[in-house]
């Protein structure tokens, strides 16, 4: 026994430099192939074929055999000849606009009249209630609304016969309006969404901060511009980004609802990314205008990390 | 003191009970808008069980009969028998992937010390604002080249690189706040680290990973824009694109239009009534803690 104890002392320093040359190779090791199969996935599908559009961007292409190297010319023709392009962003900027202003003001201002309720089970029956439509499906948002839109069956059968008959207006066929009536839609699917983020932030507000500012008397208005909003800062600048990105990226109710008509009234940047890849067979212009498109976001988002990284208050 | 603390006292005691007496008010916006919110579901659930006739007949009136057989007919047009087959594969599938792979590399990240982590987490952020239609076409000639197109796992590859940054988000900020010295007990008790993932890490984690099945199990049956891209066979289709299809062709149709919605929207609708707190933690959860 003393023999085998005497044995294992002298073995020790072996077995332990040899776990200290497989050790450093081990700590990196094992971490990565947990890591890998999602990262793979990924790389697969997401970062790699990215990477190949922008440099597809650049060649004559047209989905089968890349053709010659054009450098910049797509790029030339998105900014000098298409006349869709302007139409689709200037769209983009407008649906930007609504969707940080009626969806998120409206789940705010909801979530403060919520959690003002006293009885917990009430605040979660509305919470229940306007999470809702958060859960259906973006082709079934698109036929309900289609159908609350129709010019005979739908809203207007209402409107019409009352004083609001000026209101009865041709919500997807008047050039004019066709993009706020697809709006509206979706402002219905997500404001339910941000009201139950902003009000799960308001549950994380500390009582004792509200405890103190009601001692010193400060008023309803007061409170609110002094303790919620400090408070709500991080929750408000994930939805504004949220917003922001969903706003560039929105094409599903478009494509379900008006496929960017009358004309070009509802075109949005990917449905005419989509348009002309899959419709047009003109892949190698949807990746310039795919490309424009990743560069803007990208220029708004690390504007906005910027400021925010310099103290500007949001 | 007290003769300053005193009026101070009864003022509040008067304020909370006007407070408390004009409390109710709230109620008088938040019905309208509860009104606002289930209106147009009301009108879907009332067209699927009126017929086309009473529909255009009187938009707006409660059925004269309730006609459930339109669920059945709307089914069987629809061709939903298969579709929902493809669905639960491909929802029930990707759900799997992202649980499994997503846990692992949020395990990684949160327990393990991860080299280059900060690389991963800014490359992942990044995922989140990648737009789809950016590497949509280099995508599909890719699937086709591997011939991935028209078939089940092509799109379940697809949906889970989608869904994974935000069960990854969500995962790892979850597992951070475990009690790590139960994983180091495990490991000295002489688990392997898949052991340890699998008895102690996974076990813990359940809440989060309840949250990301859930949320992910919703997206994955929504989404449309990948679906009818990358399946175009009519075969192969989900809920999705089939639900599109069907009420493109039979626009006139109100009936089985709505019936077919309702149909198509009740499995998530469900799901979330019945377990709202795992979603609604998991939605106000993922984002804000990364």
């Amino acid at each position: 026994m003393n023999r085998v104890g005497q044995g294992v002392s002298v073995l020790r320093p072996a077995s332990e430099a040899a776990a200290r040359r497989r050790r450093p190779a081990r700590r990196w090791l094992v971490p990565w192939l947990f890591a890998l199969p999602a990262l793979s996935i990924h790389v697969l599908v997401v970062a790699g074929p990215s990477l190949a559009t922008f440099a597809l961007s650049l060649f004559n292409w047209n989905g089968l055999t890349v053709g010659s190297f054009v450098g910049l010319d797509n790029f030339v023709y998105v900014f000098t000849k298409d006349s869709t392009f302007p139409v689709a962003l200037a769209n983009n900027l407008k649906w930007t606009l609504i969707a940080l202003t009626v969806p998120v003001l409206l789940g705010l201002i909801v979530a403060v009249l919520v959690r003002s309720i006293r009885s917990g089970g009430v605040q979660v029956a509305y919470r229940t209630i306007f999470f809702v439509p958060s859960t259906i499906a973006g082709v079934v948002v698109a036929r309900i609304w289609q159908w609350i839109y129709h010019p005979f069956y739908g809203i207007n059968e209402l409107l019409m016969t009352g004083p609001l008959s000026f209101l009865a207006l041709g919500w997807l066929t008047d050039p004019n309006i066709v993009l706020y009536s697809v709006a509206l839609a979706d402002n219905w699917r997500v404001w339910g969404f941000l009201m139950v983020v902003f009000l799960a932030a308001l549950h994380q507000i500390d009582p004792a901060l509200y405890e103190a500012a009601q001692v010193e008397g400060a008023n309803r208005w007061q409170i609110f511009r002094y303790i919620t909003v400090p408070s709500l800062r991080p929750t408000i600048v994930f939805v504004i980004l949220n917003g922001i990105i969903g706003s560039f990226l929105v094409i599903e109710l478009i494509y379900l609802m008006t496929l960017g008509g009358p004309g070009n009234a509802s075109q949005v940047l990917s449905m005419w990314i989509y348009q002309q890849a899959v419709f047009n067979f003109q892949p190698d212009y949807a990746s310039a205008i795919a490309v424009v498109t990743t560069l803007m976001l990208s220029v708004v988002i690390a504007g906005f990390v910027i400021l925010r990284k310099r103290g500007w208050e949001v | 003191m007290s003769a300053r603390t005193a009026p101070g006292v009864a003022t509040r005691v008067r304020q909370r009970r006007r407070r408390a007496s004009i409390a109710w008010l709230v109620h008088i916006p938040l019905l309208a808008l509860v009104v606002v919110t289930l209106a147009p579901l009301f009108v879907l659930f009332v067209n699927s069980v009126k017929t086309d006739l009473d529909i255009k007949a009187d938009p707006l009136g409660l059925p004269a009969s309730i006609h459930l057989d339109n669920f059945v007919n709307a089914w069987n047009t629809a061709g939903y028998t298969e579709a929902f087959r493809n669905s639960l594969i491909v929802t029930g599938a990707t759900v799997a992937i992202v649980c499994l792979t997503g846990g692992m590399c949020a395990h990684a990240m949160a327990n393990l010390k991860l080299p280059g982590q900060n690389f991963v987490l800014v490359y992942l952020l990044l995922a989140l604002t990648v737009p789809p239609l950016l590497y949509l076409v280099p995508l599909f000639v890719l699937w086709t080249k591997l011939h991935l197109i028209n078939t089940l796992p092509g799109l379940i590859l697809i949906y889970s690189a989608l869904y994974l940054p935000f069960g990854i988000f969500l995962l790892r900020a979850y597992m951070i706040n475990l009690p790590h010295e139960i994983e180091d007990a495990a490991r000295i008790d002489g688990c392997s680290e898949w052991q340890t993932f699998q008895r102690v890490v996974l076990p813990l984690s359940w809440p989060a990973f309840a949250s990301v099945g859930l949320i992910v199990g919703v997206w994955s049956w929504n989404e449309f824009i990948f679906a009818i891209t990358f399946l175009p066979s009519q075969d192969m289709q989900t809920v999705a694109v089939r639900y599109a299809n069907f009420t493109g062709q039979w626009v006139s149709n109100y009936a089985y239009i709505s019936s077919a919605g309702v149909i198509m929207i009740l499995p998530a609708v469900i799901l979330f009534l019945l377990l709202q707190r795992r979603f609604v933690e998991g939605m106000t959860a993922g984002g804000l803690k990364v």
